[in-house]
């Protein structure tokens, strides 16, 4: 369950991000970062969680 | 000939023999499973194309978020009171109730026309991911009047890319399938997030006070680019509604509703139409009037999400294109002396690749959805006659079934006869089915008239 709501949580920090920089509050490189880190944390955590052994 | 014929008929039925038997009351899924189902597979490559192209049409935003609208709705109607009500009182697969009804002959028939056309919807996905890798290497992309091969750097890209996906799709279908259940969420992410943040290069104030006059003025404005003819409010509406048509009135979901309870889950297909067909589109429209209106998803995501914007290319072109390139080889399966699946999947990934060099299936992505429809849509029309207009005018059903006929003619001279009038209709390519559906439809009861008993 853990893992599902930090892939969830990755994806609205994407979003977040976007949001940021169409605020202005940060730039566009720090944006394009930000959105490639809450990618890598997304693809971490959704593949570790769709591939999780059942108990 | 006949006996070539039936050895290829006994092949085709091995392969499909699983799904032969009407799926029994405890296979039936939950709704919510069919929630989930339809809302990760309707964002695809494809949608990077088909968005930005409402731009170049030069369509009108009221036009678009109404037409959209309409035809996104009237396909969910498609699939709740046409497909699913077959697919959930017959339980089976289009494959084997058109068995019933056109005879095993014409099944290896659709099943073939089925696999080109899968093939070339494959290319196209192998085109749309060659613009972001291609964008790294330097490669530009055809342009819109391309419709060969431009350069040598682009056929020996597309080739390799085709050549990497089949490999992964040789490798492993199923990992690779699970894995793209994974990315839907993700991709859907990069297209909101992408759109978002091309607002500021189009002028959209923070507290979106110009938001509506910006959408009017420099994305959807009306205005097409040179070459390509405007799109009105049915255009948009009419390609909405036709964009998975082979799907819902060619009845191919059949093989997904016999799964469900009841029909009205047809309604859960709106979980997918209206991410992907609505707001993925609305999205990529975005992205291309951003990038000066010039049709390259790489460039598209690039400028709009940076490296996560090509990688989602990258993964939307794979992800769309693995499936495809397998359902294709499945089709395929049944006319091939009895090839082993890695060999077929590979030779099938070959044409597709070589396909994907032609860069007229990418730039005319839309005519080929409205031809990839229109193709399969008699069938459609002829299962439908066939299952609920056959018991109320008293015509019995499943002709070739009780007469052991390996091909029946009146529904290929359906097939055909509506593809040749659909063909001399003067109207435009989107307009074309709905008109089609009912020749099919008057045709094919005209011509078993005779056979009335009542």
């Amino acid at each position: 369950m853990i893992l599902l709501v930090l892939a969830i949580a990755s994806l609205l920090f994407g979003l977040w991000s976007s949001l940021s920089f169409f605020w202005g509050s940060i730039d566009q490189k720090t944006f394009f970062n930000l959105l490639l880190a809450a990618t890598l944390s997304y693809f971490v955590f959704a593949t570790a969680w769709a591939y999780r052994r059942p108990k | 000939m006949s006996s070539q014929i039936a050895s290829l008929v006994a092949r085709m039925d091995e392969l499909n023999e699983f799904d032969r038997e009407p799926v029994h009351e405890e296979s039936l899924q939950a709704a919510k499973r069919f929630a989930g189902l339809f809302a990760g597979e309707h964002v695809a490559a494809t949608e990077f194309v088909i968005g930005a192209f409402f731009v170049l049409h030069g369509v009108h935003a009221k036009d678009l978020l109404l037409g959209l609208l309409l035809g996104n709705f009237m396909a969910v109607l498609s699939w709740t009171f046409v497909c699913a009500p077959i697919a959930v009182r017959t339980r089976l697969t289009l494959y084997w109730y058109l068995r019933r009804i056109a005879g095993p002959g014409l099944t290896l028939i659709y099943n073939v026309a089925n696999a080109l056309l899968y093939c070339i919807l494959a290319g196209a996905m192998i085109s749309v991911a060659a613009t972001a890798i291609g964008l790294g290497f330097g490669i530009p992309t055809p342009s819109l009047n391309d419709w060969l091969p431009n350069s040598v750097p682009w056929v020996l890209l597309t080739l390799t890319i085709g050549i990497m996906f089949t490999v992964l799709a040789v490798l492993g279908f199923e990992a690779l399938s699970r894995f793209a259940g994974v990315c839907s969420p993700w991709m859907f992410m990069i297209f909101v997030t992408g759109a978002i943040a091309t607002l500021p290069a189009l002028g959209v104030h923070p507290n979106l006070d110009n938001l509506w006059e910006v959408l009017t003025t420099k994305v959807w404005n009306g205005k097409p680019v040179e070459g390509q003819e405007q799109f009105d409010f049915w255009k948009i509406a009419c390609f909405a509604w036709f964009a998975n048509l082979a799907m819902h009135i060619g009845l191919s979901d059949m093989a997904l509703f016999r799964y469900a309870k009841r029909w009205s889950y047809g309604l859960f297909t709106l979980t997918g139409v209206l991410p992907g067909h609505y707001l993925a589109w609305l999205c990529s429209g975005l992205m291309v009037a951003a990038v000066d209106r010039s049709l390259d998803p790489g460039r598209m995501a690039f400028n709009a999400a940076g490296l996560a914007g090509v990688f989602c290319v990258m993964t939307a072109g794979w992800t769309t294109a693995n499936p495809t390139i397998y359902r294709a080889g499945l089709a395929l399966q049944s006319v091939t002396p009895n090839w082993p699946r890695w060999k077929l999947t590979l030779y099938t990934g070959l044409i597709t690749s070589v396909l994907a060099c032609f860069p007229v299936f990418f730039v005319r992505l839309l005519d080929y959805v409205a031809i990839y429809g229109l193709v399969l849509m008699p069938v459609g029309a002829v299962v439908m006659v066939e299952h609920w207009v056959f018991p109320m005018i008293g015509i019995p059903q499943y002709e070739a079934e009780t007469k052991g006929m390996a091909l029946n003619r009146k529904v290929l001279v359906v097939w055909v006869g509506t593809l040749v009038a659909c063909y001399f209709l003067p109207l435009h390519l989107f307009y074309l089915w709905l008109p089609g559906y009912f020749i099919a439809v008057i045709a094919y009861v005209l011509l078993n008239l005779s056979r009335r008993t009542a």
